[in-house]
């Protein structure tokens, strides 16, 4: 697995993460600094998308704070996979999955069930490899989260 | 103690009363003396100057910040209020505590 999020980390910032939108609807509810996340997410930066969020998770206290707490323990088991620390990402899937599956099928304008089964499919394989029963992990199976279209709000 | 999750994002850090909680790879004070760090790789709670918030807070405040949920119950290390209590006492001499209530015993929590 290339080391993408572990880089990203190292250099604490991108400056090239703020100046494209990908999505081809944004929520008018999408926090900025929630999006922002969104993208580092995407971009497999994700100690930088942790980090977003938690600033985010620090000031909500309403029903979404679970929501960007499961979006966070999402990119810290990726952060760890990346990191072939296959026991901390199992753990952190876990958590995050309990967390996410609490805000099925949208929340925030996430696609949430589409993440949440990518997590499922990642977590699968990061217990194969913590057990020595994987050797190599396959980068494509990591998700990219979603934008869901307001008809399916 | 905190588990191999931890990302070291420092949050806990500066939350604990006790100053129980140091950066991988820094040396720990106790007692006036410097110590090896317990842990090189993440953060560590050194459990000696560790009171699980008793006598401070209603819940360990590490652990109440924490956004991995990485900052958990030593379960080989198992300690009453009394004892968590005690040792509030001893790592703050100069303060006067009041006896223990639910705003500072997570213990005191109703279910």
């Amino acid at each position: 697995m290339s080391p993408r999020g572990v880089t990203g980390a190292a250099n604490g910032t991108d400056q090239n993460l703020a100046i494209s939108l990908p999505f081809s609807y944004v929520p008018p509810e999408m926090d900025d600094h929630f999006q922002r996340g969104i993208e580092e997410f995407n971009r497999q930066f994700f100690f930088e998308a942790h980090d977003t969020w938690e600033e985010l998770w620090m000031e909500t206290t309403g029903t979404h704070r679970l929501f960007y707490q499961g979006m966070i323990q999402t990119a810290v088991g990726f952060y760890h996979l990346s990191n072939r620390n296959y026991k901390g990402a199992c753990s952190q899937f876990g958590k995050a999955l309990a967390k996410l599956e609490q805000y099925l099928p949208v929340c925030q304008g996430v696609d949430t069930r589409n993440l949440a089964n990518g997590v499922r499919e990642c977590r699968f394989d990061a217990e194969l490899l913590r057990d020595g029963k994987l050797t190599a992990f396959d980068e494509r199976k990591i998700p990219r989260i979603r934008i869901s279209p307001p008809e399916n709000y | 103690m905190i588990t191999e999750e931890c990302i070291n994002c420092g949050a806990c850090e500066p939350e604990c009363p006790n100053t129980a909680i140091y950066a991988g790879g820094v040396q720990f004070e106790y007692g006036g003396q410097m110590y090896e760090p317990i842990s090189n790789d993440f953060y560590y709670i050194v459990p000696e100057k560790c009171t699980e918030c008793v006598g401070h807070f209603d819940q360990e405040q590490c652990a109440a910040v924490c956004p991995v949920d990485c900052c958990v119950p030593d379960p080989n290390r198992v300690e009453s209020e009394e004892e968590l209590f005690e040792r509030a006492k001893i790592l703050h001499p100069d303060r006067e505590f009041q006896d223990l209530t639910v705003a500072t015993s997570r213990f005191r929590k109703t279910a």
